[in-house]
This record gives C-alpha cells, sequence and structure tokens, in this order.
C-alpha cells in the first residue's frame, strides 16, 4: 500500500460527516467543560468515554481529541473573565490575563490565548506527525526489557518531573499499580486480591476508576465548598472583536511562540507530564528569559504567549508516546490508550504498520480540531458570560449523574458504580492529605503492561539482572532511570542536610 | 478527613503487610520460580517503605515545630460542607442498592431532588432540575446508547 492510498483512506475514514459532527459535538462539550472552573479537561474526557465506547474507533478518537484540545484552551475563559482557571493548565498564567482584562484588554488576552493556542496545537501536532513514524519503526525492534524501561522511565517521570512531593507521588503511584495487580494473574491465571469476588476476577474496570478519581472526588470536593463560597467576581467589560491587536502580539513575539510550542511538546511527550507542567514551566522560562520579567504576573502579555502556546502543544505530544509505545503522556492519553484496548487497538509500533490509516487518521483529526478551535473558541468567549453564570449547584449534581450512569455503562451493572464510589472516596481522601491522583490513574494504566515485561523479563533471563543492560537501548534507558533515582535521592539527601544544619544552631 | 503524615504512613505500612501476606498464598509452580506473587511483594515492600518514610518524615518535622492535631476534619467539611458531602454519597448508594429493584428513573429524581435542596435550590427549580436530569440520562444511555439501566418500577412503562 502506497503513502497515498493511506492518505486517502485516512480521509475518507475522517471526513465522514458522523466523524466531524462527533468533533464538533464533543469539541462543544470541551469548551463547556473546560470553561467551567474546577471541571478539568480529564474529566471533559472521562465523562466522554463511556459514549465513545458505543461508537467506531474513528468517531470515539476524534470525540476525545476535539474534547481535550478544547477544554485546555477553554480553561483559558474564566481564567481572563473570573480570575479562576477553568482547568489547572491554564494557571500557570492566570494572574496575568486577569491583569489584562482588568485593564480593558479582555479581549486581547483571549484572542491571544485563542490563536496562540491553535499554533501551538498545530506545532505539538506536526512534531507528532514527524516523530511518531520514524519512532514507530525504530519501537518494532524492542523487547521486553526496553519495555520494562521505558515504563520504569515514564512512572519515574511521574514521581519525579510531574509533582511538589515526590514521596507522596511516589506512594500514590504504587498505589495505582497495586490497584492494577488485582484481578487474574497475566502470566499464571491465579486470582489476586480479589476476596471471592467474581466481578473483581477482570481487574478494577478502568473508566469507572478514573470517573471516580477525577469526576466524583471533584463534584464531592466542590459540593463540600459550596456552602461558604465567595460572592462572584464582577466580569471585566468586553467589547470590539476578539482578535483586534492580536497580530500585532503574535508578530512581536515569534520567539516566544517557537519556544513555548517547543517545551509544551517535549514536556508533553514526556511520560507522566501534561498540560499543565507545560504551562507552568514555559511561564518560568519565559519569565527568565525576558527583558522585563518584573511585568510578569501584572498583566504582561509575553508570559501568557509562552505558556498558552505550550499548553496546547503539549496536548499533541503527549501522544507520541502513547502511538508508539503505549506509554501515556499524561492522564488525557491514559484515558485514550484505555480507549484503544477496548477497541481491540493495541496502541504500539506494530499499529503504524498493520494499520497505518488509523495512525494518520488520528493525524488529520488532530489538524482538524486544532483549525476548529478558532471559530469554536470564538463562539466560547462571547457565550462565556451566560455559561459562567451556571452556579456550580445546578452544575455539579448534573455531572454527578453523568458519573453514575457512565460508569454503569462500562460494566452494565452496579458494579462500575461501586468502583467508581470506591475510588471516588480514595481520591479526594488522598487529595485532602496531600498526594496528586494523577500517578494513580499513570499506574493503573502502566501496571499490566509494566508487570507483563517484567515478568517476561524476568522468566526470560532466569531472574539475571544484568540482562536488562544487554541491549544497548535497554541498557540507555535504564541508565535513564537509575540516573532520575540517583539525582532525587541525592537531592533529598541534601535538603536534610540543610534542614538539619539550620536546626542545629537552635 | 485530614490525617496527619504520620498516620497516613501507618495506614500505608498496614496495607503493604496486607497485601505481603495475601501474596504469601498465591499458589506457586513448580520450576517457575517467579510467579503471581513478584511483583505484589516488590509493590508492598514499596508501600512499607515509602509508609516508613512518612512516618519518619512527619516526626522529624514535628520535632521541629509544634505538631498539630492527628487527625482532623477537611476544614471546608467543619465549615457545613458534611450535609452536602453526605447527599452526594447517599445518591451514589441509592443507586447502587435501591435503583436495582426502584428503577434509575425514579432513584435518580428523588435523589437529585435531595441533592438541589441541600445545596439551597429554589424548591421549583429542584423539582425541574432533577426530574429533567434523570429523563435526559435515561434518554441519552437506555434510548441512544442501549445501555441496560434498571427499569425497575417503571418496567412495562418506559
Amino acid at each position: 500500500m502506497s503513502f497515498m492510498d493511506v492518505l486517502l483512506q485516512a480521509a475518507a475514514l475522517v471526513f465522514e460527516p458522523r466523524v466531524l459532527i462527533t468533533a464538533l459535538l464533543a469539541g462543544a462539550f470541551g469548551m463547556f467543560v473546560g470553561a467551567m472552573p474546577g471541571l478539568t479537561a480529564t474529566m471533559a474526557t472521562a465523562l466522554l468515554v463511556p459514549m465513545t465506547f458505543f461508537m467506531e474507533p474513528i468517531p470515539a478518537l476524534a470525540a476525545i481529541v476535539s474534547a481535550s484540545g478544547m477544554a485546555i484552551f477553554a480553561g483559558d475563559i474564566p481564567g481572563a473573565l473570573l480570575r479562576i482557571p477553568g482547568t489547572p493548565a491554564s494557571a500557570a498564567y492566570v494572574e496575568d490575563s486577569y491583569q489584562l482584562s482588568m485593564k480593558g484588554k479582555l479581549n486581547l488576552a483571549l484572542g491571544t490565548n485563542l490563536l496562540v493556542s491553535c499554533i501551538g496545537g498545530l506545532f505539538g501536532v506536526a512534531v507528532l506527525i514527524a516523530a511518531a513514524p520514524l519512532l514507530a519503526e525504530f519501537a518494532l525492534r524492542f523487547t521486553s526489557y526496553e519495555y520494562f524501561w521505558l515504563a520504569a522511565l515514564g512512572l519515574s517521570c511521574a514521581i519525579f518531573i510531574a509533582s511538589a512531593d515526590p514521596l507522596k507521588a511516589g506512594i500514590a503511584l504504587l498505589i495505582g499499580l497495586a490497584l492494577a495487580t488485582v484481578g487474574l494473574d497475566p502470566t499464571t491465571g491465579v486470582p489476586r486480591f480479589t476476596m471471592g469476588q467474581v466481578d473483581l476476577m477482570a481487574g478494577v474496570e478502568f473508566i469507572p476508576a478514573m470517573i471516580g478519581l477525577f469526576a466524583l472526588a471533584e463534584v464531592m470536593r466542590g459540593v463540600i465548598r459550596l456552602n461558604h463560597a465567595t460572592p462572584p467576581t464582577p466580569m471585566p467589560r468586553n467589547d470590539g472583536p476578539l482578535f483586534r491587536g492580536v497580530g500585532g502580539v503574535i508578530r512581536r513575539h515569534p520567539k516566544n511562540i517557537a519556544r513555548g510550542s517547543m517545551m509544551g511538546t517535549l514536556i508533553g511527550a514526556l511520560p507522566g507530564a501534561g498540560a499543565d507542567i507545560a504551562a507552568w514551566m514555559a511561564y518560568a522560562v519565559s519569565k527568565r528569559f525576558s527583558k522585563t520579567p518584573e511585568k510578569y504576573g501584572e498583566g504582561h502579555v509575553e508570559g501568557l504567549v509562552d505558556a498558552s502556546a505550550a499548553n496546547n502543544a503539549a496536548v499533541g505530544g503527549a501522544w507520541i508516546p502513547a502511538l508508539v509505545f503505549g506509554i501515556p503522556g499524561d492522564s488525557v492519553t491514559a484515558i485514550v490508550i484505555g480507549v484503544l484496548y477496548m477497541k481491540g487497538l493495541n496502541p504500539g509500533p506494530t499499529v503504524f504498520i498493520q494499520n497505518p490509516q488509523l495512525i494518520y487518521a488520528v493525524f488529520m483529526i488532530f489538524i482538524l480540531t486544532t483549525l476548529m478551535m478558532v471559530p469554536l473558541g470564538w463562539a466560547a468567549v462571547k457565550a462565556a458570560r451566560q455559561v459562567l453564570r451556571v452556579p456550580s449547584r445546578v452544575l455539579l449534581p448534573i455531572v454527578l449523574s453523568f458519573c453514575i450512569v457512565g460508569s454503569f455503562a462500562m460494566t452494565n451493572s452496579v458494579f462500575g458504580i461501586v468502583i467508581m464510589l470506591a475510588l471516588g472516596l480514595l481520591g479526594w481522601l488522598l487529595e485532602e492529605n496531600g498526594f496528586p491522583v494523577a500517578p494513580i490513574i499513570l499506574g493503573l494504566v502502566l501496571g499490566p503492561m509494566f508487570e507483563r515485561m517484567f515478568m517476561t523479563s524476568m522468566i526470560k533471563s532466569g531472574g539475571d539482572l544484568g540482562a536488562f543492560f544487554d541491549r544497548p537501548i535497554a541498557a540507555t534507558l535504564g541508565v535513564c532511570v537509575l540516573l532520575i533515582w540517583g539525582l532525587a535521592l541525592f537531592g533529598a539527601l541534601r535538603r536534610l542536610r540543610t534542614r538539619r544544619a539550620t536546626v542545629r544552631p537552635t | 478527613m485530614k490525617l496527619t503524615d504520620a498516620l497516613s504512613g501507618v495506614l500505608l505500612m498496614l496495607l503493604g503487610l496486607f497485601m505481603l501476606w495475601q501474596a504469601a498464598q498465591f499458589p506457586s509452580f513448580a520450576g517457575q520460580p517467579y510467579g503471581a506473587a513478584l511483583l505484589p511483594s516488590i509493590l508492598a515492600g514499596g508501600l512499607i517503605l515509602g509508609g516508613t518514610l512518612l512516618v519518619v518524615r512527619d516526626l522529624l518535622a514535628r520535632r521541629q515545630a509544634e505538631g498539630g492535631v492527628w487527625l482532623q476534619l477537611v476544614p471546608d467539611l467543619r465549615a457545613g460542607g458534611m450535609p452536602a458531602l453526605l447527599a452526594v454519597l447517599a445518591n451514589v448508594l441509592a443507586q447502587i442498592w435501591l435503583a436495582p429493584r426502584v428503577g434509575f428513573i425514579p432513584v435518580s429524581a428523588v435523589g437529585l431532588l435531595v441533592l438541589f435542596l441541600v445545596l439551597r435550590l429554589p424548591a421549583w427549580v429542584a423539582a425541574v432540575l432533577a426530574v429533567g436530569t434523570s429523563f435526559a440520562c435515561w434518554w441519552l444511555f437506555a434510548g441512544l446508547l442501549r445501555v441496560p439501566l434498571p427499569r425497575g418500577l417503571l418496567d412495562g412503562v418506559l
């Protein structure tokens, strides 16, 4: 099959009314969820998945790509209007965009957000299109050792790069991995930790777990907070066309856009780190290299440009390890991998050979939805005032209903709801005590693969750990993992010593 | 519930011990040195180690600063969030225990009505929203997506 044939087949899959309408509706849904403070892009995806379960693979993927991309942009809207980031990925520059809007430059802030998000998103997609097939060819030669180290690298990144408290993130990850061992053991078929429950034989169902951790826990936190909520902030005025002056901003800051896009794609591609970390790091780097760092946080457009390019670029970047290795780049792609497995499309390099049209269809959907972001985003900004008036006390119970029905739909029994409740309570408790939740979902998704590769390698080598370093790529990856751990331990020891040193004089 | 890290650490250590105890009972096969128990045992070890580190870190921090209480309610819960939290949990539990007999729509409508009222929405708005949301969910999932949501009392009507 020639490359042209593949492209034509992919286009035939994508440019079908059903797929386009699905992408449009999911995009609108993503815009709405992303724009509501407290509802995140991950939550939009988690609530959408029970519906995509009943679709063909292509419309299902279109829905997820569309919703997650739009939600990341839409998170900027309440940031500028209410000083509340809609999603964590917008938190880095919320102060700047709110200050801009207080100075009467609301449209400049949101217009810049929108166009730069679109450019960043397209950059991420371009890298995805260029890098993924190359990497896949490379990955075909991987054995269980390489995959073991790749999974280990992803898990280590989730602990050390993506969190403020590596110890708690590590514990959360262990909990996720432990949850993944529930059910029949993949190598011997022995039931583990099932407590005699037949329903648990197949393991902890992933989507209800996800809905519990990211949606139910958020609803619980939301309703608890409601009774002493602060009165709504007055929204700044909004007049004139949305994109006035935005062209100038883009022309003045091409370096920022390029830098933000590149950082975003790279950080997104790192397993375990997603759009929110990309935005924070891009903002920090932008401030570090700016000529006017003192203006950051007071309504300066420069950091806004870097960071909003970065968070949307990260969305595309996160798909690189997901498609090529089956290792999620962030929590949204973790869901995507779950969905791909459910559809019988095991992500990994072989998909690129067996079903290249599917991969190119995903690329096309990415480009399409990123472009669609501009008109949809424009409409969302125009409608934002009305939408943001929907009070949380109306919204949260409705979200709760969707959580319940969505979890039920994944198992066709109340068992899905039971899992959702258990994980929702767990997620809420952990988060209240300062444990991050995202590593749990990473552990839950990567767990089965991690264990399969680990056990295969152990059995192959007869327990010889040296075999894990015999092949060159495996050795390189292994050294990377050990370096990350070594550096982290070194840093922790040094902090302990300085703390001791400061205590002793007293 | 807000726990001190030391308490969370102890709980994690107990979880690790429980996993070790369970894993020790997994059957192993002759000639196969690595079996179902290997990874769970390693993870359990990790949880015990992580729990211990949490305890040590928290105790060290306590020695430096006056430690707070060991266990307290989440601040927002003390500020009056409890009824809302209980209403959310009651909704979920009712869907697990009652809905298979009574049916999705009645359980959902009544449950949501209670939750909306607890969140201090005007009664008529609450009623309209509760019934509307329940039917919308039914239409979308049971109607369009053919999810077998429990019909219960409304069997034959719907």
